[in-house]
């Protein structure tokens, strides 16, 4: 565990951003299976402060092909204002980008091709819709299926974890009627000896650090 | 028939631009010969201005219409509602309200709309999409939509949201980026024009109305629409008024040849 710690810490350093750990980080590996028992996916969470603010990760292995990374970071901005900065990308995919400068402020979402400002009060207008549609499709044609399978497994943090915002946000753009029945999901932890569970650490720790 | 020959490659060039995803050029949507329907002078002054009083701006309303079908569908050939617009500083602009050729098979594709020029910049409202009958099943893309191009930049939105907080907030942005200082005190000078919403050229479909190529304005410039009882900008005749086009044609892409639209028969005659 030091040894996997020092090497966050070493990566943190060479990430090139000013981003710097003040504590470890903060992990939890979560193995979600439905009513039989049955593996759904795995979800690893991770945390850390930083001198800047707060950065948090959760991955999302086997909901579908690829990787589900949700990322949350509040740091200063220009003038020393709260920044709040969350992205969602699929496996090792460019992030569709949300960028929140305070309550009342417009969110800047971004694709790797363009950008659309909205405020938060129109979330539920089609032009809101249609321009976060084109941006998620922009980033990644499967990542609004993915947003979809994430909430019909109900995988969401029964307290709403930060990290979780672009799921909620990109919740609006397809209207879908909810499911005729909840499935049955439950979280339990997932043994650290399991060589999955090692993976699972390594890759919420390196997303943590590497971007 | 080489002629032909030269149109037919320009046009195949034409649409392996714009399957390339290139924006489509505006006058694409306009072609075969043109015609002059409709051709009106105005001045415009305050409402409480004497007569003799220095106009605000001239304007010249004119309507054009393209042979782009056959001759028994007359009626219903692309047109396009100019606003040409003279300050007295000597700059120039054109409101445009315009529909295109439409092509029936493909109504997803872009069709010209509205549009606001300067000798500099201009700001285009494209429209594409059908109308759905139950919106509330529509994808979000679904329906009919607009989206801005402009050199200050793009939006998609749709038009009954043209007054939310975020379309608003964003087509202000395009425009400050699109339109100089200058350009943007002249333009809002049109939004007080007052229009009444009964003038136009005849009272047989198509009408065309002489608030439509005004409305590009007030699209481009929506967070500045002043209330009604603030538009005080009343236009009158202009007893100066020109027969001459030729000074618009570069800045209003007219065509060196503008005869007369022959006379339509009553309405139900031509389909």
């Amino acid at each position: 565990m030091t040894a996997l710690l020092s090497s966050f810490f070493l990566l943190l350093s060479l990430s090139g951003r000013s981003l710097s750990a003040e504590e470890p980080p903060k992990i939890t590996l979560e193995r979600v299976v439905d009513g039989r028992g049955n593996r759904v996916c795995d979800i690893a969470s991770a945390s850390v402060k930083t001198k800047e603010g707060r950065l948090s990760v959760r991955l999302v292995r086997g909901l579908v092909r690829s990787d589900l990374f949700l990322r949350h970071e509040i740091r200063r901005g220009a003038e020393g204002k709260e920044v709040t900065i969350d992205e969602i990308r699929m496996g090792d995919g460019p992030p569709m980008r949300f960028e929140r400068g305070g309550p009342g402020g417009r969110v800047a979402a971004s694709s790797p091709a363009s950008t659309f400002r909205y405020f938060e009060q129109d979330l539920a207008r089609r032009t809101v819709r249609c321009n976060l549609s084109r941006l998620a499709e922009e980033t990644d044609p499967s990542l609004l299926s993915a947003v979809a399978d994430y909430l019909e497994q109900g995988l969401e943090d029964d307290g709403l974890a930060p990290e979780e915002q672009p799921i909620f946000t990109l919740r609006a753009v397809e209207k879908r009627p909810p499911p005729l029945s909840q499935p049955v999901r439950k979280k339990e932890p997932l043994p650290h000896d399991l060589v999955e569970a090692g993976e699972l650490k390594a890759a919420v720790l390196a997303a943590l650090g590497a971007r | 028939m080489k002629a032909r020959g030269v149109l037919l490659a320009l046009w195949a060039a034409s649409a392996a631009v714009r399957a390339e995803g290139q924006s489509p050029d505006w006058f694409d949507a306009f072609r075969g010969r043109a015609f002059l329907q409709g051709d009106a002078s105005y001045v415009a002054r305050e409402k409480s201005a004497p007569p003799d009083a220095s106009p605000l701006f001239r304007a010249r309303w004119v309507v054009l219409r393209y042979a782009g079908f056959a001759e028994k569908e007359r009626r219903w050939w692309p047109y396009r509602n100019l606003l040409l617009v003279a300050m007295p500083s000597g700059a120039r602009y054109v409101l445009e309200s315009s529909m295109g050729f439409v092509d029936e098979s493909r109504l997803d594709e872009e069709r010209p709309w509205e549009r606001v020029a300067s000798a500099r910049a201009a700001f285009e409202v494209w429209t594409s999409g059908t109308a759905r009958e139950n919106p509330a099943e529509a994808g979000p893309c679904e329906g009919i939509r607009q989206r801005v191009a402009a050199p200050g930049g793009t939006l998609v939105f749709f038009l009954e949201e043209l007054g939310s907080r975020t379309v608003r907030t964003s087509l202000e942005e395009i425009n400050v980026a699109t339109f100089d200082e200058a350009e943007r005190r002249d333009l809002a000078v049109l939004l007080r024009a007052a229009v009444e919403a009964n003038r136009s050229l005849s009272t047989e479909p198509p009408v065309f109305h002489l608030r439509d190529p005004v409305l590009a304005v007030n699209v481009a410039f929506r967070d500045q629409v002043p209330p009604p009882d603030k538009k005080t900008i009343v236009l009158s005749p202009d007893p100066v008024a020109q027969t001459d086009l030729s000074s618009w044609r570069a800045l209003a892409h007219l065509p060196m040849d503008l005869p007369p639209f022959p006379a339509l028969p009553p309405d139900g005659g031509l389909k």
